[in-house]
């Protein structure tokens, strides 16, 4: 009897670790992993910007883009996706990019 | 060895080069290389026309000899091609005029440089020629592709900064980044041409007539390559007229001898005649022989040392 209140008892206290290692990590590791995701895009998005600046009308050498064409189209969906996300063109997030940086 | 030869256009590169070639092929295993977009290497060997251009693979011209010229338009619509097969529908659905862009290439001025700078890196780094003879396009082109590899090689040291930021990053997601490992392969790829462009086994020659327009065009070109760092390895002059010949055309010629021997005097390699008579084919290239061989002296006893 007194056996098994003890089980119980690190049971719960077993929980509320658990509980609160998961709410540290949705708070701040999670947090943390989306924001370092997010900054990866944003780096990734304006590498291929400076790759095809051609297409906003920068001056980028033509072999570069031909180079790194194929590269570019293994991306391309995710890509698109963020770039196009609630702009009238991908155009747009372009020009913002490289003026961001 | 790499042999370049550079020059006006109309002075003699081909001939020359061929000759050359053609002496060198003697002994050891020769390629000659045509990077001009005018190609006439096959008229020079007598073959028929396009011989030498089939798929991007050398032909058997003599013995121990090969020639290629290179063609970086079929090179490009074949890229294109693949492209296409690969990623037809990301093309398509890419939001970009991406489909447009790679039609447009053609039109790119960098375009015919970018294709013809691979080409040409390959060949640059053939294991299985002793040597590797380049008639190249007339000066403006031929300087433009250096200089372009020049710059080429500080974008991909950008590029290839900015992809190290981008790397790490991933690496905290544990997601390896492959480009940026081809990426760094490409920037060698610059610095291995660039360090054997300037390596004592690579000599360029600038071949000129004794003319006004040559002789201006050569001065530049002299000073483009001190500009670019580039070893100079001499000038050969062609096409001088004997006055057995004609003297009064011989006599035309003076100044413009006079000229160039002061203003290049110790690099002056050469001095070819004008030749009675057709050097087509390799008979007509023969005929060259004599002034072939002092210069081959010349050049492989400095490659030895």
């Amino acid at each position: 009897m007194r056996r098994s209140t003890w089980l119980q008892i690190r049971e719960l206290v077993q929980k509320v670790g658990e509980s609160i290692g998961l709410f540290l990590k949705g708070s701040f590791l999670d947090l943390l992993y989306r924001h370092t995701e997010k900054e990866m895009a944003r780096r990734m998005d304006f590498f291929w910007v400076l790759c095809f600046g051609e297409l906003i009308g920068l001056p980028v050498p033509a072999y570069v883009s031909l180079k790194l064409l194929p590269y570019f189209l293994e991306e391309l969906p995710g890509w698109q996706r963020r770039m196009a996300r609630g702009r009238p063109s991908v155009y747009d997030r372009m020009g913002e990019l490289s003026r961001e940086f | 060895m790499i042999f370049l030869f550079s020059g006006k256009g109309g002075v003699g590169k081909t001939t020359l080069s061929a000759a050359f070639a053609l002496f060198l092929a003697q002994s050891s295993r020769t390629l000659i290389v045509s990077t001009d977009p005018a190609h006439s290497l096959s008229d020079i060997f007598g073959l028929s026309t396009c011989l030498v251009r089939t798929g991007g693979e050398e032909k058997g011209v003599g013995e121990r000899l090969w020639a290629l010229e290179l063609d970086p338009e079929q090179a490009l619509t074949s890229y294109k091609e693949t492209i296409r097969q690969r990623y037809g529908s990301a093309l398509r659905d890419s939001g970009l005029e991406l489909s447009a862009f790679l039609d447009s290439l053609d039109l790119n001025p960098g375009t015919y440089e970018a294709a013809i700078l691979d080409a040409f890196f390959e060949q640059l780094f053939r294991e299985d020629m002793k040597h590797v003879v380049f008639d190249t396009a007339p000066t403006a082109s031929t300087l433009r592709m250096l200089f372009a590899s020049e710059q080429l090689k500080s974008w991909f040291d950008f590029l290839v900064e900015t992809r190290k930021g981008i790397a790490r990053i991933r690496e905290l997601l544990h997601r390896p980044d492959p480009l940026l490992g081809a990426l760094q392969q490409m920037r060698q790829r610059f610095e291995q041409v660039a360090s054997k462009l300037r390596a004592p086994t690579t000599h360029f020659f600038v071949i000129l007539n004794p003319d006004a327009l040559s002789l201006y065009e050569t001065q530049r070109l002299v000073r483009s390559f001190e500009a670019l760092g580039l070893p100079l390895r001499g000038l050969i002059l062609n096409r001088v007229i004997s006055e057995s010949l004609s003297p009064q055309l011989a006599r035309s010629q003076y100044p413009f001898l006079k000229a160039i021997r002061e203003r290049f005097g110790a690099k002056l390699m050469e001095e070819i005649p004008l030749f009675d008579g057709d050097l087509q084919g390799p008979d007509g290239l023969r005929r060259l022989f004599p002034f072939m061989e002092p210069l081959a002296k010349q050049v492989l006893k400095v490659g030895r040392m």
